[in-house]
């Protein structure tokens, strides 16, 4: 079992909780969003089974009875002796590679992200901004850019300007919940890491602000629009 | 006549691929359409043909490729693979025998691709890599050959 969490915060935030609950399995911590990316996580607890082939047969919420006899019905069939050919992440490709895509091909957003990806996980800031400015410019409207920018001021203690590109990614992307927990947790670490559990009426509160603010802003913007038309 | 034509469908499996003789696998027919055992494409041609609990289509993956696939059948306590849902599914020709008894397949090496879209069910998971609390790097490749059970969660 590969036990996963996706806390960007990293393994200070993680390690007090599997603490708490005594875990004692490997936990693994997905700081640079690779495997959130990578399977497309909009929301938690997620549970995947990859078979001995590298299918993935099961997608899941969190263990419940139906799940686990599914996953009991994978377990049951022989192993089979083929192996299929891992598809290698995009943004896994190794640094020499994608300097050289993104010099052949400025507008590859895909590869200037990865390369951002890398140059963040190596410490250099400056380059992976630099790279997420450009892929902005391509994409404007791609979540995944600023959500990995405000990972890069976040690795900086940038909380605020990480927070400003968060809530960005949040709004392109605002069903994607893995990025809006994410924002709250780094706003409001008591409403989730003081108590036995996190606050879950303040997140309804939270959330129907949001949604106020959203409706106020387009009423806001659609009065203009009227006033504007001759 | 006949003679000519099996030594046409040899040369034929031989120059798309490569030096190999064509591994013929038995077909059975139903309604008209050409079925081929899930373990014989397995075993012959490296084919993982996988049902996904909860959906009745199969995952047909060779290679880097995967698809999904509904026109299947149960016989003898054995899936059998429609041979123009594999050709579909994986992009092969199917080269039959004369008399439509066996067939062999024909295809392109694939490139080895990247990929960017989400993994979905049916797919092949892409690799990843991701690092204990103690440090220590896993990647999902470790697990190759083994059945992984990848379980997300967060502080939140």
């Amino acid at each position: 079992m590969l036990s996963l969490a996706v806390d960007v915060q990293g393994p200070g935030v993680v390690r007090p909780y599997t603490e708490k609950f005594g875990v004692t399995f490997p936990v693994a911590v997905d700081t640079a969003d690779v495997f959130g990316q990578a399977f497309g996580l909009k929301a938690i607890p997620v549970t995947f089974l990859v078979d001995e082939v590298g299918i993935i047969r099961l997608q899941g919420g969190g263990p419940n009875a139906a799940l686990l006899g599914q996953i009991q019905s994978v377990l049951n069939e022989p192993l089979t002796a083929t192996r299929a050919d891992m598809p290698q992440l995009a943004n896994a490709r190794p640094r020499d590679e994608l300097q050289q895509t993104v010099a052949r091909a400025p507008d590859d957003w895909q590869a200037l992200l990865a390369l951002a990806r890398l140059n963040d996980a190596d410490g250099h800031f400056a380059a992976a901004i630099t790279q997420l400015e450009t892929a902005a410019k391509l994409r404007p409207r791609e979540s995944s850019i600023p959500f990995l920018w405000g990972l890069v001021f976040l690795h900086q203690n940038q909380k605020a300007r990480a927070l400003n590109k968060l809530r960005l990614a949040r709004d392109l992307d605002p069903e994607n919940w893995r990025i809006r927990k994410q924002i709250w947790a780094i706003e409001h670490p008591d409403k989730f890491y003081t108590s036995d559990s996190p606050d879950f009426n303040w997140q309804k509160e939270e959330l129907a602000r949001e949604k106020g603010a959203k409706h106020s802003d387009q009423a806001e913007s659609s009065n203009r629009n009227e006033s504007k038309t001759p | 006549m006949r003679l000519f034509l099996v030594f046409a469908v040899l040369l034929a499996g031989r120059s798309l691929y490569g030096l190999e003789s064509p591994k013929m696998i038995l077909v059975i027919e139903q309604s008209g359409v050409a079925y081929v055992s899930a373990s014989e494409l397995e075993r012959e041609w490296r084919v993982a043909v996988k049902t996904l609990p909860g959906h009745d289509v199969l995952a047909v993956c060779s290679g880097q490729r995967c698809a999904l696939v509904k026109d299947f059948v149960r016989k003898d306590k054995e899936i059998w693979v429609s041979t123009p849902a594999l050709e579909k599914a994986l992009g092969w020709k199917s080269r039959f025998s004369p008399d439509r008894s066996s067939v062999s397949f024909a295809f392109e090496s694939p490139e080895v691709s990247t990929t960017d879209s989400p993994a979905r069910v049916g797919q092949l998971a892409p690799n990843f890599q991701v690092a204990r609390l103690d440090g220590s790097l896993v990647s999902l490749a470790d697990f190759r050959g083994k059945r992984v059970l990848i379980n997300s969660w967060a502080s939140w």
